[in-house]
């Protein structure tokens, strides 16, 4: 299936962070979830193993053939947003769910995978034609159909991750920087009316960034309590298992959106700042990815990788930490959850796709 | 192609910096909140798991001197919801507002906060907390409060006071002692989690709470039952304004019983308005009238002015500086003792005049008046004394029979003590021992001797004077058969707009018994009393009959001369000269005693043997039937509106007069009117009334 010459080609480096991110989650996993660790244990086991194939799955074929099914990908990926809203779960007052037999589907998820294959198919076409405004609406028309569909369910959280996804692949696509400038001079304008768009539970999210004490026992709380947790582990931590705010069940949500609080709580300064490390060097290397790709094609698929990935780090981090709206979005290879970890072992799959066939290999 | 790879290659590498610069961000971030910072969320995690829970502690008890439990401490439920909790607020509202009978609107709104703790009801029946209970909803909890609770309702309302929903003192002795009985709160302070749950092996502190203390008061409960039960039969008779009676030991100063009316009931303060809940006994300010007089009789024999065997003469008032300052009657020549006993306002005033206005007082002062009593219950008033350098001679003369003064009950009652107990002015006392919950004494008992007034001979000396007004003066209401008693009357007229008026009066009966060796003083004050307003008439039987029950609980003996007194009951033959003879037949039968009727006429107008006579329940009394009793000499008619049937016979037999009474009820007229000079023996016609109808015409301020 896959040639073994290749294999000599794969990132070994990438391959250890995730390894390494994916053992420590278990532990933290299984100290935050104090009431019944097993449980949450085994799943997450699970869903490494189902991750694992799909990662071979992704590695397994050569990334040049997608761009001949960018069309189906994009309309499968529309039709499932949109049966989200017919046959979707609600859960937490938003209908992100789909029930496929026994399995559950979060069509967002996947809809960032095909989003990044088949933007970078787009751009990678369009690469030297990004000139006019007029290039760039159908651009924007490909990104905001799916992700107004996500907007929609509601999750901001991922369709943030589109905005980034589309910003940041258009910036290296490359987009003129007055294009650029335009376009966050454009969003800085138009985001006092999105502002007044959102839903008032997403607008007090984003003001309790600025100061979490306006509401210290509602929006405010997560924060204040992320804070406590990561604060008051100082520079050691409290010893795995041994965080007082994790263990006593007053941080919130902390095996899934606030791992990182756990890590920051049980594991101190150093910990944390040790994990953060594992991230920039995964990135780092996935840029390396980016950098060494054989095409634009290839380039930008690493690079959609590589910005899906920083972007969930640095909001996930930043919320933990304060500095950042809460908006739901877990933290890559750490969170509890089987649809982002999943997710992001088909974007690693992608990621490494792309390297192990950087350069043309003669039989 | 190539182009467009080192283009996209170059603004990678910007996009990596980007990167660089971010993760430094988070990383500064982490150092700022983990090292710079960490003292403050260290302690922030700190006081969140600390919980601090405080235990209440149990009120004081409030008991009488027997330990009979006046104020005590009963369990309640409390209904505590924690909003976040409750799944439907609708629908739970509308079930706890039915199980507690609350409107639903009221309900709604504790449940719809934001908090995570609401009162929705504090310590509510048993019936209602089964209720919630049985409701079994989520997020409603039932907590265990202690309420205070006072047994015997209205009794000794005014002195206890109550407290509030906190257990806070908020009147009467429940605040004045408030610190002492309220106890400490302790403390338990332990690591709890987010859900409040206790955390195993977690930091423990324990602070108990301790209890408050126990007030001991003077009160005996008994003879407050039988004060509250006359209280409540002379506002019945006399649909007085209001009352209060008090009853002391003279010789420590304790208060035995206290009650006033109108009152209120301790478990539920705010039905009856605010008023109610005066304690009259400490806070009246009123014009004590004739058991004044005991004051300026005390002191003029103090300072040697008057002996008891010294002449008066009474021809029915007095020039004082111009001004005519009228008596009951004229009572003729008088002793001093007669002076006394008749309650003569001449007499007083001559007496009153003998000493220097400073002199006279110097002895108001010395007992006790124009100062708070300091018996330590709240509300206690001064009473009113006009200041010494605008007493004119007018005024001292008023003062010397108890006119221009005003006076606190309880000022009056202390008085009374000095010339019970030898004349020491004992200071009034409401809290007998305060004892912590072991039973040790905190404050100890110990009688509070303000000054030595008198010397005791004089005390002593009057008390004899007083008894004789008991006995056979103006307070025989009061006797009690068998006890020697002391006490004085007192009708006074009130002051409305700065002017005396005839229809509102205040009439009381101030005295102590036994005489020879006096255990309690007794003040009965009624204000305002409708139809018959006289001390001696309304007040005196009300002392009677608290004396009677009061002497016996104690077990006070009464005086008897042999044996066979004692194991024989007497009766005492009622005066029954000058009534008609069926109202005469209705007395007597009322004693068991028989009779014979000779003569012819309408009225009795002699008896055999004279009333007071102690005799033989089977004794035959003779009664003489007649129109008019022959007597010689001239008598000043006397005033006797406003007196029953039976008190103007007797007062009109005493001075030799015939009553020819039509109707029934109080005296409201009579021909010759008071003060006209008729021949002994002449036929007065009284015109009676029911009571229901107000007192006719003006009368002296005296009896």
């Amino acid at each position: 299936m896959i040639d073994k010459r290749l294999l000599k080609n794969l990132d070994y480096v990438i391959i250890a962070v995730v390894v390494a991110l994916t053992t420590i989650s278990f532990f933290v996993i299984a100290s935050a979830s104090a009431e019944n660790p097993y449980y949450y244990i085994k799943r997450q086991a699970i869903w490494a193993v189902v991750g694992l194939v799909l990662f071979v799955v992704m590695l397994s074929f050569d990334y040049h053939d997608l761009a001949q099914y960018t069309n189906q990908m994009y309309y499968i990926n529309l039709a499932l947003l949109i049966a989200v809203f017919i046959f979707g779960r609600e859960a937490k007052g938003a209908q992100r769910w789909l029930r496929l037999g026994p399995l559950e589907l979060q069509p967002s998820e996947l809809a960032k995978i095909i989003i990044i294959i088949t933007l970078a198919d787009l751009l990678s076409k369009r690469a030297h034609s990004l000139h006019s405004v007029r290039d760039l609406v159908p651009v924007f028309l490909h990104v905001g159909i799916p992700m107004a569909l996500i907007l929609k369910q509601p999750d901001l959280g991922t369709s943030l991750v589109f905005i980034g996804l589309l910003l940041g692949m258009l910036f290296v696509a490359g987009i003129k920087w007055q294009y650029l400038a335009g376009l966050c001079g454009i969003g800085g304008a138009l985001a006092p009316l999105l502002f007044y768009f959102l839903e008032p539970y997403q607008r007090k999210r984003i003001l309790v960034v600025f100061n979490p004490y306006i509401d210290p026992t509602g929006d405010g709380y997560h924060v204040i309590q992320s804070m406590i947790a990561i604060g008051s582990g100082r520079a050691w931590g409290k010893g795995l298992f041994g965080g007082t705010q994790n263990r006593l069940g007053f941080l919130p949500e902390q095996h899934t959106d606030f791992i990182f609080s756990v890590i920051g709580e049980e594991l101190g300064f150093i910990g944390a700042g040790i994990i953060l490390l594992l991230y920039f060097i995964l990135i780092y290397r996935g840029i390396r990815v980016a950098l060494k790709a054989r095409d634009d094609f290839g380039t930008l698929l690493a690079t959609g990788v590589v910005i899906m990935f920083t972007f969930h780090i640095l909001v996930n981090v930043g919320m933990t930490l304060g500095i950042m709206p809460v908006t739901g979005i877990p933290l890559p290879f750490m969170s509890y959850g089987g649809s982002s970890y999943l997710t992001n072992m088909m974007a690693l799959g992608l990621l490494l796709n792309v390297y192990m066939r950087r350069q043309k290999i003669l039989f | 192609m190539k182009h467009t790879l080192t283009m996209m290659r170059k603004r990678i590498a910007l996009f990596l910096l980007a990167i660089i610069f971010c993760t430094c961000g988070l990383a500064a971030r982490l150092f700022y909140l983990q090292v710079l910072k960490n003292e403050k969320y260290q302690a922030a995690a700190l006081t969140q798991r600390l919980h601090e829970i405080e235990i209440q502690p149990k009120r004081g008890l409030i008991t009488d001197r027997n330990g009979k439990k006046l104020a005590i401490n009963v369990s309640l439920d409390s209904v505590v919801v924690n909003p976040r909790q409750i799944k439907n607020v609708d629908q739970a509202s509308a079930a706890l507002a039915e199980a507690l009978g609350l409107p639903v609107e009221q309900v709604r709104t504790k449940l719809s906060r934001d908090t995570s703790f609401e009162w929705v009801a504090r310590k509510i029946e048993p019936e209602k907390s089964k209720a919630v209970r049985a409701l079994k909803l989520d997020g409603v909890y039932l907590v265990e409060e202690s309420d205070r609770f006072y047994p015997n309702g209205t009794l000794l309302s005014h002195v206890i006071g109550f407290a509030g929903i906190d257990n806070q003192g908020l009147e009467g002795l429940e605040l004045v002692y408030d610190k002492q009985l309220r106890g400490t709160w302790g403390r338990f302070l332990g690591e709890t989690d987010a859900y409040n749950r206790e955390i195993p092996g977690g930091e423990k502190q324990y602070l108990p709470s301790k209890d408050g203390c126990n007030l001991i008061l003077t009160i005996d409960e008994v003879l407050q039952h039988i004060v509250e039960r006359e209280i409540d039969r002379l506002m019945e008779e006399t649909k007085a304004k209001g009352a209060a009676i008090l009853i002391a030991d003279p010789n420590t100063g304790e208060i035995l019983a206290l009650a006033n009316r109108p009152t209120f009931d301790p478990n539920n303060p705010t039905a009856v308005p605010d008023t109610n809940r005066r304690n009259l006994a400490v806070w009246y300010n009123y014009e004590p009238g004739s058991t004044f007089k005991i004051v300026t009789a005390a002191a003029a024999m103090e300072e040697k002015l008057v002996q008891e065997n010294d002449g008066f003469y009474c021809q029915g008032g007095l020039q004082i500086a111009g001004h005519y300052i009228g008596c009951v009657t004229a009572h003729g020549s008088q002793t001093f003792a007669e002076v006394v006993k008749n309650s003569c306002n001449v007499g007083f005033m001559t007496i009153g005049m003998r000493m220097t206005r400073e002199k006279l007082y110097e002895y108001i002062q010395a007992f006790g008046f124009g100062q708070v009593p300091g018996s330590s219950l709240p509300g206690e008033e001064t009473g009113i004394l006009l200041p010494v350098k605008n007493v004119g001679p007018v005024e001292q003369a008023n003062i010397s029979f108890g006119q221009g003064i005003a006076v606190t009950p309880l000022q009056m009652i202390s008085m009374v003590g000095v010339i019970a107990n030898g004349g020491q002015l004992m200071k009034p006392q409401i809290v007998r021992e305060i004892k912590d919950t072991d039973g040790t004494v905190i404050q100890p008992f110990t009688p509070q001797t303000v000054r030595q007034v008198i010397s005791s001979e004089t005390a002593h000396k009057l008390a004899g004077l007083l008894e004789q007004v008991v006995a056979d003066g103006t307070g025989r209401g009061a006797q009690v058969p068998g006890y020697r008693l002391a006490g004085k009357t007192g009708t006074a007229q009130k002051i409305v707009d700065g002017r005396y008026v005839s229809d509102k009066h205040v009439a009381s009966f101030l005295g102590f018994g036994p005489v020879d060796n006096p255990r309690l003083s007794i003040l009965v004050v009624v204000d305002e009393p409708q139809g018959a307003y006289y001390g001696g008439v309304i007040a005196a039987p009300v002392v009677k009959r608290i004396m009677e029950d009061a002497l016996r609980y104690l077990a006070i003996p009464p005086v008897v001369s042999d044996e066979k007194e004692k194991t024989e009951p007497k009766v005492e033959v009622p005066p029954v000269v000058n009534l008609p003879l069926t109202e005469a037949r209705k007395i007597l039968e009322g004693t068991g005693l028989s009779y014979r009727v000779e003569g012819e006429g309408s009225v009795v107008i002699e008896q055999t043997p004279p009333p007071g006579t102690m005799v033989k329940p089977d004794t035959k009394i003779i009664l003489e039937r007649g129109e008019t009793k022959p007597a010689p000499g001239q008598v000043t008619v006397p005033n006797v509106t406003g007196q029953t049937m039976r008190q103007v016979a007797q007062t009109l037999a005493e001075m030799g007069l015939t009553l020819k009474p039509i109707g029934t009820g109080l005296a409201v007229s009579q021909d010759p009117p008071p003060k006209s000079q008729v021949p002994a023996g002449s036929l007065i016609t009284v015109q009676f009334q029911p009571p229901a109808a107000g007192p006719g015409e003006p009368a002296s301020p005296e009896q």
